[in-house]
């Protein structure tokens, strides 16, 4: 046989083994692993925004946001149904913005509270969790991936398929964690952790803003025409975020303070109303324990109530 | 393009199968072939450097072929030096334009002088010091009369171009690739199946080790001032692994790569970190370039054929220059010059050819002299990787105080998820095991059923995509 054919044919039939694993890990459900995992409450949400009556003020952002927020407190003070939306910041803000924006309606507020990793360069792509939210959770929402992210999204759907290989997501299923579907409260808060002692909380390093992603901003930008064509209000807010790693990355936090501004945005407060003492954080420096958490909740609604004052 | 992207997961079966299927045993269209397809894979990153390459391809084919018909030595001195004049000056000013502006400026101003020239802004071709340094080899070698000058503008812009080794090396010679693309290629069967193991393993070493340690490395680095000296000692070890598992991961693609098309290149890994000693050390790390530098700097400024004075000064000259090729800081000459003060106490004592083998060869593990020479070697990289890494002299200076603290000892805050470790475990025994060979799993299960092989390579798949760490640009791309 020529070798180049023998060569090909080899090459194709050691293909057909890791493809054919592509393929089979497509086909099958979402293992229960993830159907218990907190992507899931994506429904819950998803119902939420559907049946929660107006006035509305609903929460877009990641896990700042998940696991930031006692919504009952707007309730409460404001008179308002809140909606948080937040799943996990590893979704990308794009994606998080387009897929709310059908779901905005006439009168609602809409505080969009992104993490500031948001606009590193890195996270401009689809990442593994994206990829998992649309794949496993819901694939119609696949039509809200930008042309730049569909490489990527292809690129990562071996990984995908690969993942629902392994044992432990047949195995381990993990229930009544911080981290899975039955952790969140009616409106989409998690409130598994306020009973919890804080666990250990790892500073994040330096940043510098030559990181920074532009596109992001005009995403920002861009589904604020959106929501504003519908009669809906943007406001921007900033994430609660542990004091150390605000130390260490204070100059490319004020870059994205300074960008807000640039852009003219409804802004709620400053960077450094939500920075938190560190023995106010629960996992990440991200992730504020329920004491942290009402205090974060409680400078927002008084943000809020501020700028509803300026006008 | 990158070789850990999907574009190249597509690009490279494309040119594959139309370079064998269609162009079979037609050498030149093969050739036009291989300088459309490099050209493409430059101009994914940045399309109007396409006209630098063309340059720099243009003026050493034309002098090269002048060279050659001129009697004249002084003419064809002339010529060597317009060469050397254009390749270089482009190099200069794209490189190192901004730092000796800046110098400059530092300096007048210390003298208490005023200084009006400023700063650019300047983009850095991707791979300008590789495939300056192969066209200037080039020049170099017919210079010499060492090879014949290319009559053929296309074989010539293939071999300054070909994509495989054109942004990150290995840093070829004429002398071994330009004659490869002046003759018919046949398809090898073995050759091709060795250069696909090649090219997995370096995904696995790029992947696997330098994008798992990036992620920690870059976190380490960027916030030094705050951590401890256990943590710092770490980011410098793990920075060792991902400059060993970037570089050489790169490397083994672009080998196994060009095997697929028929084409031999050299190693340029060794498998440095086993080596006993610095000369070791620099006999195995990065060989292309070093052996550049041996060649067409150390040689002719006297090799070791003058006074050991003299000796001392070109091994100096060699490891600062060497330096400043990585880039524009002094934290590079600094890492040279780390470099070279210690090869001198090897070079001083004769003892810089000691050992020239590879490190136990008899057995499956090292004696106790070689593992704590071994150990001893790799700590003094690891020193010198901090200066390379840092953004300052300043930065270097102030890791290496933290590291030598108190909290040395304490335990470390930050470390690889323990799957990674395994991996790494794993990684470390294969290039153990397959040290003697080109690349670790060149040999590895080779005379095992094909079943047994195939398990081993499904494996690092499954291994890349599951546990790889976030994509990374290789660092080598910026020199």
């Amino acid at each position: 046989m020529d070798p180049l054919k023998a060569f090909i044919k080899k090459v194709l039939q050691f293909c057909l083994i890791p493809l054919g694993i592509i393929v089979l890990g497509l086909l099958l459900p979402a293992t229960p692993r993830m159907q218990h995992s907190m992507f899931f409450s994506k429904n819950l949400k998803d119902a939420l925004l559907m049946n929660t009556q107006s006035p509305r003020i609903i929460f877009v952002g990641g896990s700042n946001l998940t696991f930031g927020l006692n919504s009952k407190m707007f309730s409460d003070s404001l008179g308002l149904n809140p909606i948080n939306t937040a799943v996990d910041a590893s979704i990308g803000l794009r994606f998080m913005l387009d897929q709310q924006k059908d779901k905005i309606r006439k009168g609602d507020a809409v505080v969009v509270v992104a993490e500031y990793s948001q606009f590193y360069k890195e996270n401009d792509d689809c990442k593994p969790e994206l990829v998992r939210s649309i794949l496993d959770v819901s694939p119609k929402e696949i039509v809200h991936l930008k042309r730049a992210q569909w490489i990527n999204f292809i690129s990562q759907v071996p990984k995908y398929s690969f993942s629902k290989f392994r044992p432990q997501e047949y195995l381990k299923v993990i229930r009544g964690d911080i981290y899975t579907l039955d952790a969140f409260n009616a409106y989409g808060d998690v409130s598994a952790h306020w009973n919890l002692p804080n666990r250990k909380v790892v500073a994040y390093g330096a940043r510098d803003s030559v990181g920074y992603n532009e596109k992001m901003m005009l995403a920002l930008l861009e589904f604020e025409d959106v929501i504003k064509t519908k009669g809906a209000k943007m406001y921007v807010g900033y994430p609660c975020y542990q004091f150390t790693t605000y130390s260490r990355q204070k100059n490319y936090i004020k870059k994205i303070e300074l960008e807000y501004k640039k852009m003219g945005f409804e802004v709620l407060g400053t960077p450094e109303r939500y920075v938190l003492e560190d023995s106010l954080m629960f996992n990440t420096p991200y992730h504020p324990n329920k004491t942290g958490l009402d205090l974060r909740t409680a400078r927002l609604i008084q943000d809020y109530r501020l700028v509803l004052n300026k006008h | 393009m990158v070789f850990n992207s999907f574009e190249y997961a597509v690009f490279l079966p494309a040119v594959f199968l139309i370079y064998w299927l269609l162009f079979r045993n037609k050498m030149r269209v093969q050739n036009l072939l291989l300088v459309g397809a490099s050209y493409l894979f430059y101009g994914w990153w940045d399309w109007r450097f396409l006209g630098l390459l063309l340059l720099s391809t243009s003026v050493d084919f034309f002098i090269g072929k002048s060279i050659e018909q001129s009697k004249n030595i002084r003419h064809k001195k002339t010529l060597l030096f317009i060469s050397l004049g254009v390749n270089l000056g482009v190099l200069g000013f794209f490189k190192y334009y901004n730092f000796f502006i800046d110098n400059l400026a530092t300096a007048y101003n210390w003298a208490g002088h005023d200084f009006n020239l400023t700063t650019l802004h300047i983009i850095l071709p991707v791979g300008i010091s590789f495939y300056t340094f192969q066209t200037l080899s080039y020049t170099l070698d017919v210079y010499k009369g060492k090879i014949k000058a290319s009559n053929d503008f296309i074989s010539f812009a293939a071999f300054v171009s070909f994509f495989p080794q054109l942004v990150a090396g290995p840093i070829e010679r004429a002398t071994n690739l330009l004659p490869q693309f002046q003759s018919n290629r046949k398809f090898s069967y073995g050759q091709s199946v060795d250069g696909l193991r090649q090219i997995l393993w370096g995904l696995f070493k790029k992947v696997m080790i330098a994008d798992n340690c990036a992620f920690l490395v870059n976190d380490i680095f960027k916030g030094s001032e705050h951590y401890g000296g256990s943590t710092l000692a770490i980011g410098a070890i793990l920075f060792a692994f991902q400059i060993y598992g970037d570089f050489s991961g790169y490397s083994d693609i672009a080998i196994g790569t060009a095997r697929l098309f028929g084409f031999n290149l050299m190693q340029n890994f060794n498998f440095p970190y086993f080596s006993r000693d610095i000369a070791e050390f620099w006999r195995k790390w990065h060989i292309s370039l070093s052996t550049w530098f041996r060649d067409y700097v150390y040689i002719p400024l006297g090799g070791s054929r003058v006074k050991k004075a003299r000796r001392i000064t070109n091994v100096m000259v060699v490891f600062l220059i060497s330096g400043f090729w990585h880039g524009a800081n002094w934290t590079f000459l600094a890492w040279g010059l780390l470099h070279a003060l210690m090869f001198l106490p090897l070079l001083l004592f004769n003892r810089n050819r000691k050992n020239l083998g590879s490190v136990a060869t008899t057995g499956l593990v090292p004696n106790w002299k070689d593992l704590f020479s071994m150990v001893l070697t790799f700590s003094l990289t690891t020193f010198a990787w901090i200066f390379f890494r840092a953004e300052t002299i300043g930065h270097a200076l102030d890791y290496v105080r933290r590291i030598f603290s108190k909290s040395l000892f304490s335990r470390p805050e930050v470390m690889l998820d323990n799957k990674v470790l395994l991996f790494f475990c794993f990684f470390l025994v294969m290039e153990w095991v397959g040290k003697t060979e080109q690349f670790a799993i060149q040999k590895i299960l080779i005379n095992k059923p094909r079943s047994i092989r195939w398990l081993l390579y499904v494996g690092l798949i499954v291994a890349i995509l599951l546990y790889g760490g976030i994509q990374q640009d290789f660092i080598y791309f910026q020199f």
